[in-house]
């Protein structure tokens, strides 16, 4: 015994790592991935925080060290404001969309009600379309040619709008009806992970179905609604697409929009822009934090679940046709009458209301224009390629930093943080972070794909690590060992063992991710040069010049391709368990 | 004595869509008089567990009626269904639910808290709640969350929040299947105990034959949907009714030969070239055709070659195979007439792997069928 401790002693004693253990190939790898995930996610932050503090001088010369920016910042006028907006707007359409997405993920998973399958339509459509196309059908429907105030028009004749759309009610609504759909598919994971038998339970104690509803399958869910909520709340306080397109025009400014402006402002006075951007990745972090510990504590009362697990849904008896008529309602709202409104701006040469005197000018032409004219082809290809290459180094990236995570081996901890970094930044913030990287790097990646790629990487970087670590934790250690034991080193079993059994929940994190990847808009906006552009980018820059029509074609034929790659996603996470469901 | 639970023509199919019926049950008929511990045995997909669904009023039935104590809860002629929560019958599931959100206490008080029959004031609920906790050797817990129990004492919680409100049937889904070893045995005497402190009539299913036999007044076994016996546990195992039934309960050595003739009471079965069985059967069998004999491993005794035996059962020459020295007992694989042939011995005899030995067994031991 005495022997081999000493030998070991003296082993480790000459190639020792900066964690006290011998060199073998999981330190290296260890190694490398710190050092790979470092240099990805601590410059943007490092970018921002450093420039936030110096003083610029005409013509962008640094100067020293300030803190004028921040200064300005609190005697600005706009941020008080702003920031009343921006919780005003997040937390009221994170209940809309929970409201919305959880009854409808309560009545598909645990009852018996009709149309089940047109819920999931709706959210499959909903996770390749791009956000912004549905916004554009949301500003029609309820702006003014839309058939809302029309028909108020046509009843009243006055000339007030009963609805303003380009206002914070307006906001709330449409971000609210655009995250129900996701917030469908996480608590129906949820829904459908929870063991029956607590419900039965309740039922055999001699519980009524509302006192069942109320005091055990609502008290089970509720602490992964609350950190759903919780996260819904931080994906609005982020959000650009819905401020810029409705809030923009009514006046009403975000935090996000107010950051957008400070960079659109010509000469743009960066330093501000970046503390304004410093006070949102700070209070985000700290609600990252809550988060953490809420979804720890969302775990844990999910752990204690039974075996005997047999989903039995519910029986509505009479209810049945109320729920039925709930789901159908969602459907028409997110699903059908936005995409019809962009439908109808399609076929027309300019926006104009639904009435007959409209039908007559209906024409192909926009979707002839995008099917020939090859800066479309162009957008197309930058998109793909964009998608492909992040969703493909995401997934690889994160295959390895899952096992290390989910194994806890040496440098899990430190891998684990500096993956959960990204999150930090809202699209648009990282959007400034890399253009300022852009403009400071050696090499000439200015307005090329590749900022825009490396951007993505970073942010994207934690919804991967969700799908390979949920992916590894449910491969059985001991078909590891066994590969060890069989003589396989750890690249060997990695690629020979892990990889192969890793496929399903590895190609729906791809999946996953390529699909938000073509779908984002805040993040390449502000990095996309001429020939860079994305199309939601492009799409953003058309409706804002009063190209609609172009838009809408544009849109519905890019969302038909991607609801096709959507629906392979969810024919995959369907066979995955609840665990993989990513956020 | 009145009966207790009488379910009668009991059906319940499970439609699977293109291959049409997929398990369920099919025409269950049970009597029970009160304070009886039922036990519903079989292997899995027997349709046991949705016997107790349908009982408990989680399932509801294609036809058939149910009623306990007079009061009918289910009856297809009728239309009549009453809900599960107001059946007042206790349930213990097998994992448990135990509600992860609730105290130990609150898990017990559940079921006195949603009572829409009366109210329970709250130094009722305390007594009521103390006492099902004391019952079930968890006095003290109350306070503990429910996150913190370990497997053994979820289950005492359930059984407690189970019986707090007196309830007309307690129905247990494989309880045990959870547990390891050494707590299942510890267990299943505590049921026991409480079944027979308590007097409450339990319906308790299980695949495990050595529960129910341990546990039960009465088992019924069931196969593909059906009950194919309803009987003590004594009977189950001494006269099963078929051959699944002796298969399933307990371990079977099996001979199947030619009926050769009567003698007396006894039916002469040939197994074997020069092998002759007697077995003593009131069953009505032809005095011909192919036939095939249980002996029950306990039953055969096992001979040094040239030991003289007693009495005049049922001889049989025999190779030792294997022999397995299980502590109490030894265990012989024994090659005989070119059957195999298990054999339990307690005695301290010795045989060795390959010696040649005389089996013996009564004629009352060899069940025909």
């Amino acid at each position: 015994m005495t022997h081999i401790q000493t030998r070991n002693a003296s082993v480790s004693a000459w190639p020792r790592l900066w964690l006290g253990q011998p060199l073998g190939q999981g330190n290296v790898l260890a190694f490398v991935l710190v050092v790979v995930l470092a240099l990805l996610v601590l410059p943007p932050l490092l970018v921002l925080l450093r420039i936030s503090f110096t003083e610029f001088h005409a013509g962008f010369r640094e100067g020293g060290f300030t803190f004028q920016h921040y200064v300005g910042l609190i005697q600005s006028n706009t941020l008080f404001r702003s920031t009343v907006n921006s919780v005003l707007f997040a937390a009221l359409s994170t209940v809309i969309s929970l409201i919305f997405g959880g009854i409808l993920a309560w009545l598909v998973e645990r009852t018996d009600v009709r149309f089940k399958p047109l819920a999931f339509l709706t959210s499959v459509v909903s996770m390749g379309t791009p956000y912004i196309l549905y916004v554009t059908g949301w500003l029609f429907l309820l702006g003014k040619a839309g058939p809302l105030n029309r028909t108020w028009f046509e009843l009243t004749g006055s000339p007030a709008n009963l609805f303003e759309v380009n206002s914070l009610a307006g906001m709330v609504l449409v971000e609210g009806f655009l995250w129900s759909p996701l917030v469908f598919l996480l608590l129906s994971a949820t829904f459908r992970a929870a063991n029956a038998e607590m419900e039965e339970a309740a039922r055999m104690s001699g519980a009524s179905v509302a006192d069942t509803i109320l005091r055990v399958s609502f008290q089970l869910a509720r602490p992964a609604i609350v950190a759903l909520a919780l996260f819904v709340f931080i994906r609005n306080l982020e959000a650009f697409e819905v401020p810029a397109l409705v809030g923009i025009p009514g006046n009403v400014s975000v935090l996000t929009t107010e950051i957008y402006r400070g960079m659109k402002h010509m000469p743009p006075d960066i330093g501000f822009v970046s503390a304004y951007a410093m006070v949102m990745v700070a209070v985000i972090a700290i609600l990252l934090h809550y988060y953490g510990k809420l979804s720890d504590r969302a775990e844990r009362f999910a752990s204690i679940t039974g075996k005997g697990f047999r989903p039995r849904p519910f029986r509505l008896g009479r209810l049945r046709w109320l729920g039925g008529g709930i789901i159908l309602f969602n459907f028409f709202i997110v699903l059908v009458l936005p995409l019809g409104a962009i439908f109808w701006m399609s076929v027309l040469p300019f926006v104009q209301p639904i009435r007959p005197s409209a039908f007559r000018a209906i024409t192909w032409e926009n979707y002839q224009r995008v099917l020939t004219d090859s800066y479309y082809w162009g957008l197309a290809g930058n998109t793909l390629i964009v998608a492909g290459t992040v969703a493909t180094l995401v997934v690889a990236l994160t295959f390895l930093t899952g096992w290390v995570v989910a194994r806890r081996k040496r440098g899990a901890r430190i891998i684990d943080q500096l993956v959960t970094v990204p999150l930090v930044f809202p699209g648009l913030v990282l959007g400034i972070a890399m253009l300022q990287l852009a403009l400071r790097a050696p090499v000439p990646i200015y307005g090329t794909l590749w900022i825009i790629i490396l951007g993505f990487i970073i942010r994207y970087v934690p919804y991967g690590m969700r799908y390979s670590f949920s992916g590894v934790l449910q491969i059985h250690t001991e078909l590891e060992q066994a590969a060890a034991v069989s003589g396989a080193n750890t690249r060997e079993m990695l690629f020979k063992v892990v990889a192969p059994l890793l496929v399903p929940a590895l190609a729906s994190g791809w999946i996953f991710v390529f699909l938000i990847a073509t779908k984002e808009m805040s993040m390449p906006l502000l990095l996309a040069g001429a020939q860079s552009q994305t199309i939601p980018v492009a799409m953003f820059e058309l409706w804002t010049s009063g190209q609609s029509g172009e838009v809408a074609a544009l849109g519905l034929i890019w969302a038909a391709a991607m609801t096709v790659l959507s629906a392979s996603f969810y024919a995959l996470t369907r066979q995955a368990s609840a665990a993989t469901f990513g956020k | 004595m009145k009966p207790s639970l009488k379910i009668e023509g009991l059906t319940k199919i499970y439609a699977s869509a293109g291959t049409g019926p997929k398990g369920g049950v099919n025409d269950i008929d049970v009597d029970l008089p009160a304070g009886t511990f039922f036990t519903l045995l079989g292997p899995s997909g027997c349709g046991k567990t949705t016997t107790l669904r349908c009982l408990a009023g989680l399932e509801m039935p294609d036809a058939g009626r149910i009623s306990v104590d007079g009061r009918i809860l289910f009856d297809d002629a009728s239309h009549t269904f009453v809900p599960a929560n107001h059946r007042n019958f206790g349930m213990v599931f097998q994992s448990y639910a135990i509600w992860p959100h609730m105290s130990v206490f609150e898990n017990v008080a559940f079921p006195l808290r949603v009572a829409k029959d009366r109210k329970f004031s709250s130094t009722e609920v305390k007594e009521m709640v103390e006492r099902a906790l004391n019952t079930v050797s968890l006095s003290g817990y109350g306070s503990r969350p429910a996150t913190q129990l370990s497997g053994g004492q979820q289950q005492r919680v359930a059984l407690a929040r189970a019986i707090v409100r007196q309830p007309k049937l307690l129905l247990l889904d494989e309880p045990l299947s959870n547990l390891d070893a050494s707590l299942r045995d510890e267990m299943c005497t505590e049921l026991r105990r409480l079944q027979r402190e308590t007097g409450i009539t339990t319906i308790y299913v299980t695949h495990d034959q050595t529960e129910a036999l341990e546990m039960s007044d009465k088992i019924a076994v069931m196969e593909a949907g059906r009950v194919v016996q309803c009987a003590s546990p004594r009977e189950i195992y001494r006269a099963p009714a078929t051959m699944f039934v002796a298969d399933f309960v307990g371990s079977t050595n099996w001979f199947e030969g030619q009926v050769a003739g009567r003698e007396g009471r006894d039916l002469l079965v040939r197994v074997g070239d020069g092998v002759t069985i007697a077995c003593r059967t009131d069953r009505p069998i032809a005095d011909s055709g192919t036939v095939r004999i249980a002996v029950r491993p306990e039953a055969i005794t096992v001979h040094g070659d040239g030991a003289a035996i007693n009495g005049n059962g049922n001889r049989l020459a025999g190779k030792i195979q294997s022999v397995g020295f299980l502590g109490s007992m030894t265990r012989y694989v024994i090659e005989a007439a070119a059957w195999r042939c298990l054999v339990f011995e307690h005695r301290d005899q010795q045989f060795a792997e390959g010696m040649t030995v005389s089996l013996s067994f009564a004629a009352e031991d060899a069940l025909v069928f």
